[in-house]
C-alpha cells in the first residue's frame, strides 16, 4: 500500500512536471526561442564584419577617429526569421540614447548582413540606419508608423537599384516591409551587464513596443532590438528636394548629383554609426545638408564662363565654375567647357567642391542664428579673433577646405567611383590614393597644399581628368 | 567778351574742382577699402579700375542668400540709390593723382586687388564699391560688394557681400 502511495506521488509530480514544461512551451512560442551557436553563421558574421571595416577605412580618412565597435560576440542570439533562414544578431554599442545591432543571415551561401542603429532623437523620432553586404553598404530610413514601412530617399533608390541584391531588395518598391527590421515584444526589464540578458536596448519610445522579443524577416535577427513606435517618420529629412537642376542643364549632370547625394547619404550614415558624434565636420554631411536642407535652394547649371586673363601676367586660365548666392538662392554653374572635356570623376570633384562654398556661403549667412555655433567651431578659419567674418572669404574657404576637408572629399570622391565602377587608371595608385589627388583640384594655391606630397603627379592628374586626357578614367558622360 | 570768357573760366574751374574733389573722395574710398582689406592679406593692386567686375552684381536684386529684411540694401535711402545706378555710364578710372599711383605694390605678392568703378549717390554720402580678389595665378578668385557711408566726413565700410567665387582649373 505504502509502495503504491509512493507510485501515485511520483506519477502525479512526473504529470505535474510534463505539464510544467508543456505550459513552459506554450509561453514561448509566442517568441521564437533561441538557438543554439551557429559556428557557420558565428563565422560568415565574423568574416561580414571584417569585409565591412575594409570599406568604411577605405571610404574615411584615417584621421576621423573612426569607432569600430566591438561586437559583443558572446552576447549572439540566434533565431529564424520569418523565411525559416537562421539569423544571428549580435549586440555592438549600447547608450542612454542609442543601441546598435548587427544582423546576418547566409542564403545559398551568400552572407547578407545589416547593421541597425536605433537612435532616440529630439524629436523622439525613430531613426534607423542599416547597412549591409560587401562593398556597397546601405541606406537609412525613418519609420513610417501609418505604413508600417522604412521610408527611404527616393532619389537614391534608382542608385541602389544598381548596387547589391540586398541593396534592390530593400529598395524594392520605395520602402522595406518593416516586418523586416521590427523587432517586436513588451519593453524588458533593465539588465546589468552580471544578466544573462544583458544588454537590452534600453531606448523607451513613446507610445511604441520596445526591446527584446522575437525577429522576423530577412536579416532581422531579433533578439535585444528596437522599438517600433508610435513616432511619426522623419519624411521631411528623407526627401532630396533642395539641390535641383537647372532646366538647360545636361542630364548627366542629374545623374552625378544623384550618385553624390546617395554616397553622401550612405557616408554620412556610415560616420554616425562608426564614429558615433561626428559634428559638423563632416564632407558628406555637408553635402547632404547643401542638397537637402529645407530652404537651402540649391541650383546646378551650366553656362559659357570664359577663360580669365590674369591682369598683371596676361597668363589665360580655364574656369571650372561659378558659385553665388542670388535671391535667397546657392547657384553653382559649371562652365560648359569643362562639362564638354571633364570625365565625370572631374565633375564630381567639382561638384563636391562647388557644395562646399553653397555651405560655407549659407553658413555664414546664418551663423548668427541658433543652432549655428558647430557651424562657426568647426570652421573657424572663416572667422577672425573678435567673431567677425575675414575680409577674404574665398581665399579663406579654401584654405578651410584644404585644411579640415580636403581628406574627406577624397573619401566622398571614391565612394562615387566605387559605386560607378570607376577605377584608378594609374596601376600605381589605389582608387583612394588617385582621389586624394583629385580632391586638391581648386587648391593648389592654399598653404596646406605646400605640404601635399607628389604635387606634380597631383597637378596632372588634376589636368587629366579636367581634359579627359590619356591616362585618365575613361567613363565620360557630359 | 569779356562776361563770356569769365563766365566760361569760372565754369572750368568749377567742374575741375568738382572732379577734384570726386577723385578726393574716391581716393579716400578706395584706400579704406585697401586698408581694411590690407589688415589680413597683402594684396597687388591694379593701377585702374575695371568696369566689367560689376556685372557679378544685380544693383536691382541685391540678396544674396540672406534675404532678411534687416540688410542694408533693404534701407530706403539704400534702395534709391541703387536703383538710380546706370552701369552702362559707369566709366573706367586711373588709380592715380598727377600720375602718381595711389597704392604702391612692394615685392611678389601673389594676390591681387581689382577695383572696379566706385558709384556714389547723388548726395554724395553713400557709395557702393565692388572689388575683384584673385591669385595671380591658376587657383580661384571672387567678388564681393561693399556699401560705404560718409559719416563725420569720414567713410566707412557699412556692410559687404561675397558676390561669387570663381574656381579655375
Amino acid at each position: 500500500m505504502k509502495n503504491k502511495s509512493k507510485f501515485y506521488l511520483l506519477f502525479s509530480i512526473l504529470i505535474a512536471l510534463l505539464l510544467g514544461i508543456n505550459a513552459c512551451r506554450k509561453d514561448s512560442s509566442g517568441v521564437k526561442a533561441e538557438q543554439p551557436i551557429n559556428s557557420d553563421l558565428l563565422a560568415a558574421a565574423k568574416q561580414w564584419r571584417q569585409d565591412q571595416l575594409k570599406v568604411v577605412r577605405a571610404a574615411l580618412p584615417s584621421d576621423l577617429n573612426i569607432r569600430e565597435y566591438n561586437p559583443m560576440w558572446a552576447k549572439a542570439r540566434y533565431r529564424n526569421n520569418s523565411n525559416h533562414q537562421k539569423v544571428i544578431g549580435v549586440p555592438m554599442f549600447f547608450s542612454d540614447s542609442s543601441y546598435i545591432e548587427m544582423n546576418v543571415v547566409l542564403i545559398e551561401g551568400k552572407t547578407y548582413g545589416i547593421i541597425k542603429k536605433y537612435h532616440r532623437n529630439d524629436q523622439y523620432k525613430l531613426d534607423v540606419k542599416i547597412f549591409s553586404i560587401t562593398g556597397n553598404i546601405i541606406t537609412s530610413g525613418a519609420y513610417d508608423s501609418d505604413r508600417g514601412v522604412m521610408k527611404q530617399p527616393k532619389l537614391k533608390i534608382a542608385t541602389l537599384q544598381s548596387l547589391t541584391p540586398m541593396n534592390r531588395i530593400m529598395a524594392d518598391g520605395g520602402g522595406i516591409d518593416l516586418e523586416e527590421v521590427t523587432i517586436h515584444g513588451t519593453p524588458p526589464p533593465p539588465t546589468t551587464p552580471s544578466d544573462p540578458a544583458f544588454p537590452v536596448n534600453p531606448i523607451a519610445l513613446p507610445g511604441g513596443n520596445n526591446g527584446g522579443g522575437t525577429g522576423t524577416g530577412n536579416g532581422d535577427g531579433g533578439g535585444s532590438g528596437g522599438g517600433t513606435g508610435g513616432n511619426t517618420s522623419g519624411e521631411d529629412s528623407y526627401e532630396f528636394p533642395e539641390a535641383t537642376l537647372d532646366k538647360t542643364a545636361r542630364p548627366c549632370l542629374q545623374s552625378i548629383l544623384l550618385d553624390l547625394k546617395a554616397s553622401a547619404n550612405v557616408l554620412s550614415s556610415l560616420k554616425k554609426i562608426f564614429n558615433y558624434e561626428t559634428g559638423m565636420n563632416n564632407v558628406s554631411a555637408i553635402f547632404e545638408k547643401v542638397a537637402t536642407t529645407p530652404g537651402w535652394n540649391v541650383t546646378i547649371g551650366e553656362k559659357e564662363i570664359p577663360d580669365r586673363t590674369d591682369t598683371f601676367t596676361g597668363i589665360v586660365t580655364q574656369v571650372n565654375a561659378d558659385t553665388y548666392g542670388l535671391n535667397g538662392s546657392a547657384h553653382i554653374d559649371f562652365n560648359k567647357t569643362l562639362l564638354n572635356a571633364g570625365t565625370n570623376l572631374s565633375i564630381a570633384r567639382t561638384m563636391i567642391h562647388e557644395s562646399m562654398h553653397a555651405y560655407f556661403i549659407y553658413g555664414m549667412a546664418k551663423a548668427h542664428e541658433p543652432g549655428y555655433e558647430a557651424f562657426v567651431e568647426a570652421n573657424d578659419l572663416l572667422y577672425k579673433k573678435d567673431g567677425g567674418e575675414v575680409n577674404d572669404k574665398e581665399k579663406a574657404q579654401h584654405e578651410l577646405i584644404a585644411k579640415k576637408y580636403v581628406e574627406q572629399l577624397a573619401g566622398m570622391l571614391a565612394f562615387y567611383a566605387r559605386i560607378n565602377n570607376i577605377t584608378s587608371p594609374d596601376a600605381s595608385l589605389t582608387i583612394d590614393e588617385y582621389c586624394k589627388d583629385l580632391a586638391w583640384g581648386g587648391l593648389m594655391t592654399t598653404k596646406a597644399y605646400r605640404s601635399a606630397p607628389n604635387k606634380s603627379r597631383i597637378e596632372s592628374n588634376v589636368l587629366k581628368e579636367a581634359q579627359h586626357s590619356q591616362g585618365s578614367t575613361t567613363k565620360k558622360d557630359c | 567778351m569779356r562776361l563770356f570768357i569769365t563766365c566760361l573760366l569760372i565754369s572750368i574751374i568749377g567742374i575741375q574742382a568738382q572732379a577734384q574733389t570726386d577723385n578726393k573722395e574716391l581716393y579716400k574710398i578706395h584706400k579704406v577699402l585697401q586698408q581694411n582689406l590690407s589688415s589680413e592679406r597683402r594684396y597687388t593692386v591694379y593701377a585702374k579700375t575695371k568696369k566689367d567686375i560689376i556685372k557679378h552684381f544685380d544693383f536691382k536684386n541685391p540678396d544674396g542668400v540672406d534675404t532678411s529684411a534687416s540688410n542694408i540694401w533693404k534701407r530706403a535711402e539704400w534702395k534709391n540709390f541703387l536703383n538710380s545706378v546706370d552701369t552702362s555710364a559707369v566709366a573706367n578710372y586711373s588709380l592715380s593723382t598727377a600720375g602718381k599711383p595711389w597704392f604702391k605694390n612692394r615685392g611678389k605678392v601673389k594676390r591681387t586687388l581689382i577695383f572696379a568703378p566706385v558709384m556714389l549717390s547723388a548726395d554724395g554720402n553713400l557709395a557702393v564699391s565692388i572689388l575683384e580678389l584673385a591669385d595671380r595665378v591658376g587657383g580661384s578668385s571672387s567678388s564681393i560688394v561693399y556699401f560705404l557711408q560718409k559719416e563725420n566726413g569720414k567713410w566707412k565700410i557699412k556692410k559687404d557681400r561675397l558676390i561669387s567665387i570663381t574656381d579655375f582649373s
